[in-house]
């Protein structure tokens, strides 16, 4: 009788691992795909998948995961894209030089990374009221570049920007540089976050700020740098959907904040802040990449992508309660 | 048998993901208005076996049966055990800090007469206030919690939990954070509810209140019942020895150290109160601390020995001071500031400011210096983490499977033993330790000490503060007396007596 609830607990434990909850979906939405409709498994189709889906906004989702284990979170990123793309579009209109448009879209988000990170560290504002404060600012200063209109780069620019978008729209090997800057960024930032002090004291600052002050880490600062690294890696991903799609919409990036949101949370990093890892992430991601692309191999209704966000923001949430009472007991 | 308040029978608790046995077949009872202690060393199981009794594990999650009453009783939550008359008073502090001490005590009971749709503050002040001097409890009922001190938050937890009645009431550890008189004004709440009728488990690691209050005790070690003794069998060395399976002799060990040259100097030490505009919660503070010298802070509660050093270490915005170090004058503004000047801090309440709750043992011991643990190629390296955590683990006795149990599970002594070893991996030259003991059972008292001992001898220089009076008086070589913020006295080891040092706190 024990002997048999040892096993099961073990396999509770096995269960609750964060990479093992978010394998499971994936295996379980993918074989759904396949069944429904057969193209799912085509070649093209998945690399469609790897190189548009999980490229496009796998880096937004990185940046959010930092900020989320340091103990904050930013709805302000998917807007935040949306008018730096329009700037980036804006500029090139005008016949302004490559670079000055890149250096356009850094500074626009990290400007608005870095108002975040003052109004939460500075001003004690909640991340959440603040950051959506935040990204009502850039939601409408995205419709106010071109009277929220689409912009495209086919023509009308300079011959820099006709080459950029050239570029990044190749695929080498048939996966966008989206992709493999994505699987490299993951890498990178585990090994950070694992093999780093500064990467501990992320997690510290996640788990307690005020034990984390006390073990004199500059709490502020770490969230702060957390904000920064998101902000750039919003850059880097506005740079690379210009280019991908050769222009931009003034709502392109807005429903990304949430859909970050999800995929950290269900890859376990709990948005309670100090824990997950960036390979959990990797599956939340995926997750919710196979959910959209099914969605669009089957022709339903745009909305209910949202519904799907939704449940299964909920869903990460439950577990992360479950999760927690497991493996910390009663005592916390 | 009919008199028998409580009575379990073969209780077992395993908590199968951590690997751990907390209790293995556990028998005892409690007769109608007994004070029973419990005693043990830290994960021994105490705590694990008070939460069976309340409900918190509940029925299905342990094996053997409760009897309440001569009834077998199985609880389906803790509230259902408070309804049935198990009050219960956790080891960690837990209050609502936000709410008024009315409101704390009375929050369960206001959907109690449901046919009152709405209440009064002022007619729930009076009632709370009714209650508390019926109770001799000397609380505040319009007091907004998060104002009081870690020892005023213990006894509201009692007020709350004998406001609902109980026959049995069980207090883990009530006394650790409470002061000489909190804690006789506990006692005598205590003695007043046996006078009704109504028993009391009573956990704790000193055994003077043992044989000051209880009528039997019984001893636990690893999860098992070692003996139980009535009062007229009590006696110190054999209950001491039944605990930690060892005789202590000397609990101060002595200490043969040449106490050195300045290192600290502090002059006119003033803090502002952060709550109250125009008060200082500290002024004008002076003293000095030599190398391997330890200094004790004595005090009632609310005296300022825990701001002071607080101040000290940087946790603190609006404060004055000219502070030296070796001579040197120098600024400190942050918490950062005093770490990188060599001191360390262990701080009181280990919930709040001295765990990592959601990580491991391992996590926790290296964080207060990850330089430590890094390879020449400054990362940071698991052996090394491995190493410098069992180190500690071996030598402050901290009991769990592995260093990798998250701290969250560890019994509360054994939580406090982790936040010491963070403390001491730091590697500090001044190190200020608030209450270190507080919680730790006797045989690992004595070696805490020696630790202490060892560190003096390699000249660091170490501040401490205890609510215990024979604790500093074993272990300091001066003492300060703070009174209202103010020094009030300074007294040389050779002068200090309990009467001395006490005397000086009311000056
Ligand atoms: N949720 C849990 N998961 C795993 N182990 C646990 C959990 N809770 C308690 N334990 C273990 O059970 C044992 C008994 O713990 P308990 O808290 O009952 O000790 P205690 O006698 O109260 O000690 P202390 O004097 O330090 O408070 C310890 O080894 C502890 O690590
Ligand atoms: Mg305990």
């Amino acid at each position: 009788m024990t002997e048999q609830k040892a096993r099961s607990d073990a396999l509770v434990k096995f269960f609750l691992t964060p990479e093992v909850t978010s394998i499971i979906p994936v295996v379980v939405v993918a074989v759904a795909a396949t069944v429904l409709n057969p193209i799912f498994l085509r070649s093209s189709n998945l690399l469609t998948l790897a190189s548009s889906l999980i490229a496009s906004w796998g880096l937004l989702a990185i940046g959010q995961s930092f900020i989320i284990i340091s103990g904050g979170l930013d709805i302000s990123i998917g807007t935040t894209l949306s008018f730096a793309g329009m700037l980036f579009c804006f500029l090139a209109r005008s016949y302004q030089p490559l670079f000055l448009c890149i250096l356009a879209v850094v500074a626009v988000c990290l400007t608005m990374s870095m108002l975040n990170a003052m109004l939460i560290l500075k001003f004690n504002v909640t991340p959440f009221v603040a950051t959506m404060s935040v990204s009502y600012v850039s939601k409408g200063l995205a419709n106010v570049v071109n009277y929220g209109a689409d912009m495209s780069l086919a023509y009308g620019v300079r011959d820099s920007v006709l080459r950029f978008c050239d570029v990044f729209s190749v695929k080498p090997l048939g996966v966008s540089i989206g992709a493999f800057t994505f699987i490299f960024l993951i890498l990178f930032s585990q090994f950070i976050l694992q093999k780093t002090a500064f990467g501990r004291k992320i997690y510290a600052v996640g788990d307690n700020p005020r034990v984390a002050r006390i073990a004199g880490i500059r709490v502020a600062r770490v969230r702060a740098a957390c904000f920064l690294i998101s902000g750039l890696l919003t850059a880097l991903t506005t740079i690379l959907w210009v280019g991908y799609y050769s222009g931009c919409t003034p709502t392109q990036g807005n429903p990304w904040s949430l859909i970050t949101i999800a995929a950290a949370s269900m890859g376990g990093i709990s948005l309670k802040g100090g824990t997950g890892s960036m390979f959990g992430l990797l599956c939340g991601v995926i997750l919710m990449a196979l959910v959209y692309n099914l969605i669009t191999l089957l022709n339903v209704d745009a909305n209910i992508q949202n519904i799907f966000i939704g449940v299964f923001l909920v869903l990460s949430l439950v577990l992360d309660t479950i999760r927690r009472e497991k493996t910390l007991g009663k005592n916390i | 048998m009919e008199d028998y308040v409580l009575e379990a029978k073969g209780i077992t608790k395993r908590f199968p993901l951590a690997g751990v046995i907390a209790l293995s077949n556990i028998s005892f009872h409690v007769k109608k208005g007994e004070i029973l202690g419990l005693i043990g060393e830290n994960g021994a199981g105490k705590s694990t076996l008070l939460k069976i009794l309340n409900g918190v594990y509940t029925y299905g999650n342990y094996e053997g049966e409760l009897f309440h009453e001569g009834r077998p009783v199985r609880f389906r939550s803790s509230h259902d055990a408070m309804k049935q008359g198990l009050g219960y008073v956790p080891q960690e502090i837990n209050v609502m800090e936000d709410l008024t001490v009315a409101e704390n005590v009375f929050v369960g009971h206001l959907n109690e007469d449901s046919r009152k749709k709405s209440f009064r503050m002022g007619e729930l002040n009076r009632r709370a206030q009714r209650f508390l001097s019926e109770h001799h409890f000397a609380l505040d009922p319009a007091q907004v919690v998060n104002t009081m001190s870690i020892g005023q938050k213990q006894l509201l937890m009692v007020a709350k939990a004998i406001s609902w009645n109980p026959s049995i009431l069980v207090l883990d550890e009530p006394t650790t954070a409470l002061s000489q008189a909190d804690v006789e004004n506990l006692f005598a709440i205590v003695r007043q509810l046996k006078s009704k009728g109504t028993s009391v488990i009573f956990v704790t690691h000193k055994l003077e209140e043992i044989f000051e209050l209880t009528d039997r005790v019984t001893i636990l070690r690893d999860g098992k019942v070692i003996n139980t003794y009535g009062r007229d069998q009590y006696d110190r060395d054999r209950i001491i020895c039944d605990m930690v399976g060892r005789e202590i002799t000397n609990l101060y060990p002595e200490r043969h150290v040449a106490i050195g040259e300045e290192i600290l100097k502090v002059e006119h030490l003033t803090v502002l109160d952060p709550r109250i505009q125009n008060r200082n919660i500290v002024e004008d503070v002076s003293f000095t601390l030599r190398r391997g010298e330890c200094l004790g802070f004595v005090g009632l509660v609310g005296a300022g020995r825990t701001e002071t050093i607080s101040a000290l270490f940087g946790c603190y915005r609006d404060y004055s001071a000219k502070v030296a170090i070796n001579g040197q004058p120098v600024e400190i503004r942050s918490e950062a500031d005093a770490i990188a000047h060599g001191i360390n801090i262990l701080t009181e309440d280990r919930k709040m400011n001295g765990l990592l709750l959601l990580n491991n043992i391992r996590f926790n011991v290296v964080m207060s210096n990850l330089k430590k643990i890094m390879n020449s190629n400054g990362l940071l390296s698991r052996t090394k983490e491995d190493e410098e955590s069992n180190k500690y683990m071996r030598k402050l006795h901290i009991k769990a499977p592995s260093n990798t149990m998250m701290v969250a599970n560890l019994s509360g002594g054994n939580q406090q033993k982790v936040v010491m070893a963070k403390a001491l991996h730091s590697d500090p030259r001044i190190l200020l330790l608030d209450e270190p003991t507080k919680g730790i059972d006797v045989g690992s008292k004595q070696e805490i000490y020696e630790i202490i001992n060892e560190l003096l001898g390699e000249g660091i220089s170490i501040i401490m503060i205890s609510s215990e009076l024979p604790e500093l008086i074993g272990m300091c070589d001066r003492f300060i007396v703070l009174s209202h913020g103010k020094l009030v006295a300074e007294i040389d080891k050779e002068e200090a007596t309990q009467e001395t040092l006490m005397s000086a706190c009311f000056m």
